[in-house]
C-alpha cells in the first residue's frame, strides 16, 4: 500500500525532493506550513531559495558532494529560510533515487529548535573544553621550556663553578705564592742596606730605598687582593644587623685609623636587616673611608655624610630582559659633601681600577660591590647628585638563603 | 627517487598511463574522491596525480600544523612538496574552488613546474570589500557557516567514518568507498574554512602569466559569474569558459560538459604548441 499524497502532506515532518540541477520538484504541506510558503512559491525554484547564505555554502561544499559521492546523507544540520526571513533549524536525511532516468534527491527533515538550544550548550561546553586543552598544551610546552632552561642553567652553573675554581687557584697563586719571593726581596734589600752600612754611593742607596718601598707597596696590594678574594669565598653567618649602629661603628673606626676628628655623620631611618655583620661593617667603613680620603683639598670644612634608609619596591630580575617581579627592597642612600667622582670613573669604580694620576689600584668600591652582591643587592652611583657623591644601595627585604654558600 | 613521506602524508594516488602529468587538487570540504567522475576520461593520455591536503580526506592528520595552514601558502606548499617528491614538471594543474588560488600561488613560487592551470569555480576573494569588489559574502555569512559546520560535527561518525556503498541504483558510484570523504577533525575543517573564505588573493592575479582555463558554472553561488569574469580579466593569459552546469561542483553535477570543456582546451593548447603559436 503506497503513501497517498494526502498522507505525505500530513506527515508529522517535512518532506521535499529536488532534481540534480537543484530544482525543487516536490514539497509536503507540513513543511510548507512551517516555512510559511505556498506550494507555488517554491515548486520549480532552486533549492537555494530555501537556504540562508551560510547553509548555501554548506550545501555546495559538503551536502551536495556527499550526495553525489555516497548517494545519501544522514543527520545533516541545516537552517532553512522561512518566508519571514527567519531561520528554521532542521535535521535532515537525504537519499538519491533514480526515476525515469533522472536523479532525484529526497529529503526528510525535522525541526530541532529545542535540540538546537541543547546543542548550543554542548558546543559552548566543547569550546571551553578545547580552550582548557589548548591551555593545558601551553602549560606542557612551558614545562618543556623550563626543563630545557634548567638544563642550560645547570651547564652554565657547572662552567661557572669551574671558572670560580680556576679563579680561586689563580688568586691563591698571586696572594700566597707571590708573597714569599717578595718577602725575600725585601729581606735581601734590608740586609744589603745594613751590610753596606752607609758605604754605598748616594744614588745606589736611593735605588735600594725605592726597591724596599715598592716591595712594601706590592705586599700591601697583595694583602688587599687576598681580603677581596676572601669576601668571595668565605662562608658568613647571617644575623639581624642594625645598620644604624653599624654605620656609627664604621665612622668611629675610620676616625681612629685616619686620625680624623671632623666627620659629621647623620643617619635616618636605617633599619635592621639580615646579613653578615662583618661584611656590612666593612661596606660602611669603605664608603666613609673613601669620603674622608677623597675630601676636598684644601680642606674647606668637616666631612658631612648622610645615610638614609627607605622601603621601596624594585624589580627582582637583574639580568633577564623582559622579566619583572616587583619585590620590597631596603634602599640605602649614602651622600657625602666631597668633590664627587670624575665622570670617566663612574662606570668603573665598582671594578678594581687604576686611580688616575697615582698608578695605584682602587679596591674600596670593588669590595663594597662584592659585599652588596653577597647580600643579593645592588649598588649604583646617582650621576645627578653632583656636587658630592651619592650611592644608592638596594637590599632585598626577605632573604632566606645563607649568603655565599659555597 | 620518490619521497615516500610526502606521498603518505598527502595520500598521493597515481593513475593513468600517459607521460604528461595532470595534478588534481580538491576544494574545501572535500577530498580527492571528488575527481572520480573526471579522471577516467584522462587515464589513457595522461599521468594523473591525486592527493588530499593535510587535514583533509585520508591525509595524515598528525602532519597538520595550525601555523602553516593558517595561510593558503601553507596549502600551496603541499602542492609544491608533492611536485618535488614526484619530481613533476610540465604539470597541468586542475584545481577546484579554493584550490584554484592555491594552484596559482604554487605556480608563482615554482613556475618551472607548471605548464598550465585549469581552474574550476575560482574566486580570489569571497568577501565583499565594501568598495567595488563583490565576492558574494559578508563576514557574518562566514561566521554562520562555521557554526553550521560545527553543528554538523556533533556525533557525526556516519558522515566522517569510512563507508561502504553498495547501491545497485547508483551504478556510477564505486562499490566501495574505503576512505573518509571529509576531513575528520572539526578544528582543522574550521580553520580551513576560515583560511578559504577570508583570504584575499586579488593582487596575485596580475603577477601570473601562466596559461589558465577558467571553468565557470552558470549559477554558482560561491563563485558567481562576475567573480569568474574578474579573474579572467586580471589573469593576462586566461580563457573563460562558462558552462551550462549549475552549482559550485560542475565536475560532479555535469562531468560530461566539464570534460568536454577541458579536453577541447587541452586539444587547442596542444595544437598551438605543435604549431608554435602563442595565443
Amino acid at each position: 500500500m503506497g503513501l497517498s499524497t494526502e498522507q505525505l502532506n500530513q506527515l508529522p515532518g517535512g518532506y521535499f525532493c529536488f532534481s540534480d540541477e537543484g530544482t525543487i520538484v516536490q514539497i509536503n504541506q507540513s513543511l510548507l506550513e512551517q516555512l510559511g510558503y505556498e506550494a507555488s512559491d517554491v515548486l520549480g525554484q532552486s533549492i537555494e531559495r530555501l537556504l540562508p547564505i551560510a547553509s548555501r555554502i554548506f550545501y555546495q561544499t559538503h551536502f551536495y558532494p556527499l550526495l553525489k559521492l555516497q548517494g545519501k546523507a544522514e543527520e545533516i544540520f541545516l537552517s532553512l529560510r522561512m518566508k519571514t526571513g527567519e531561520a528554521l533549524p532542521v535535521l535532515l536525511n537525504a537519499a538519491t533515487i533514480r526515476q525515469d532516468d533522472r536523479l532525484l534527491h529526497q529529503c526528510v527533515c525535522l525541526t530541532v529548535r529545542q535540540r538546537q538550544k541543547y546543542e548550543d550548550q554542548i558546543l559552548e561546553a566543547k569550546r571551553m573544553a578545547e580552550q582548557a586543552l589548548r591551555e593545558n598544551i601551553a602549560l606542557i610546552n612551558a614545562k618543556q621550556d623550563l626543563e630545557h632552561h634548567q638544563l642550560l642553567l645547570d651547564q652554565q652553573l657547572a662552567e661557572l663553578q669551574q671558572k670560580n675554581q680556576e679563579f680561586w687557584q689563580f688568586g691563591r697563586l698571586i696572594t700566597h705564592d707571590l708573597q714569599e719571593p717578595l718577602r725575600k726581596i725585601t729581606l735581601l734589600a734590608d740586609a744589603l742596606q745594613q751590610e753596606a752600612n752607609g758605604s754605598l754611593a748616594v744614588d745606589s742607596g736611593r735605588l735600594l730605598d725605592r726597591i724596599v718601598e715598592a716591595s712594601q707597596r706590592m705586599r700591601e696590594l697583595i694583602r688587599r687582593m687576598r681580603d677581596y678574594m676572601l669576601l668571595e669565598v668565605t662562608q658568613h653567618p647571617i644575623h639581624l644587623v642594625n645598620l644604624d649602629s653599624l654605620a656609627i661603628n664604621a665612622q668611629e673606626l675610620v676616625s681612629q685609623q685616619l686620625a680624623t676628628t671632623d666627620i659629621q655623620l647623620v643617619t635616618q631611618g636605617l633599619p635592621s636587616i639580615d646579613g653578615d655583620r662583618g661584611q656590612l661593617l666593612e661596606l660602611f667603613f669603605q664608603l666613609i673611608d673613601n669620603s674622608v680620603r677623597f675630601r676636598h683639598q684644601p680642606i674647606l670644612g668637616p666631612v658631612e655624610i648622610t645615610i638614609t634608609g627607605q622601603l621601596v619596591e624594585s624589580n627582582r630580575f637583574r639580568a633577564t630582559p623582559g622579566k619583572y617581579s616587583y619585590q620590597p627592597f631596603i634602599q640605602i642612600t649614602y651622600t657625602d659633601n666631597g668633590p664627587g667622582l670624575l665622570p670617566e670613573l663612574v662606570d668603573k669604580v665598582f671594578q678594581i681600577h687604576k686611580k688616575p694620576g697615582t698608578g695605584l689600584l682602587g679596591f674600596g668600591l670593588a669590595i663594597c660591590k662584592k659585599i652588596v652582591d653577597n647580600h643579593r643587592g645592588t649598588i649604583s652611583i646617582n650621576p645627578t647628585s653632583q656636587p658630592g657623591t651619592q650611592f644608592i644601595i638596594l637590599f632585598p627585604v626577605q632573604r632566606t638563603s645563607v649568603i655565599n654558600s659555597e | 627517487m620518490i619521497d615516500s613521506a610526502v606521498v603518505a602524508r598527502n595520500h598521493v594516488t597515481i593513475l593513468g598511463s600517459g607521460t604528461q602529468t595532470m595534478l588534481f587538487a580538491h576544494g574545501f570540504g572535500c577530498s580527492q574522491q571528488m575527481w572520480r567522475f573526471i579522471t577516467p576520461a584522462f587515464e589513457d593520455t595522461y599521468r594523473l596525480v591525486l592527493f588530499d591536503y593535510v587535514g583533509s580526506g585520508a591525509s595524515q592528520l598528525g602532519a597538520y600544523n595550525p601555523e602553516r595552514y593558517a595561510n593558503l601558502n601553507g596549502y600551496a606548499q603541499d602542492v609544491l612538496d608533492i611536485c618535488s617528491a614526484l619530481e613533476l614538471t610540465d604539470v597541468i594543474f586542475v584545481g577546484h574552488s579554493v584550490s584554484c588560488m592555491i594552484g596559482l600561488l604554487a605556480s608563482l613560487k615554482a613556475p618551472e613546474r607548471f605548464s598550465r592551470l585549469i581552474m574550476i569555480g575560482p574566486s580570489p576573494c569571497y568577501i565583499n570589500d565594501g568598495v567595488d569588489y563583490v565576492g558574494g559574502f559578508n563576514r557574518t555569512d562566514i561566521e554562520e557557516l562555521l557554526e553550521t559546520m560545527e553543528k554538523n560535527y556533533i556525533g557525526w561518525a556516519n558522515f566522517l567514518a569510512p563507508v561502504v556503498i553498495n547501491d545497485p541504483t547508483q551504478p556510477e558510484m564505486t562499490q566501495e568507498l574505503n576512505e573518509s570523504f571529509c576531513s575528520t577533525d572539526p578544528l582543522i575543517a574550521r580553520q580551513f574554512a576560515q583560511v578559504t573564505f577570508l583570504s584575499d588573493n586579488r593582487s596575485d592575479l596580475a603577477k601570473s602569466s601562466i596559461p589558465v582555463l577558467i571553468l565557470q558554472a552558470s549559477q554558482d553561488l560561491i563563485a558567481p559569474v562576475e567573480v569568474g569574469t574578474y579573474v579572467h580579466q586580471r589573469l593576462r593569459n586566461s580563457e573563460l569558459a562558462v558552462l551550462d552546469a549549475i552549482g559550485h561542483c560542475p565536475h560532479m553535477s555535469a562531468p560530461q560538459e566539464t570534460l568536454q570543456a577541458m579536453t577541447a582546451y587541452l586539444q587547442r593548447a596542444s595544437n598551438a604548441n605543435t604549431h608554435g603559436a602563442v595565443y
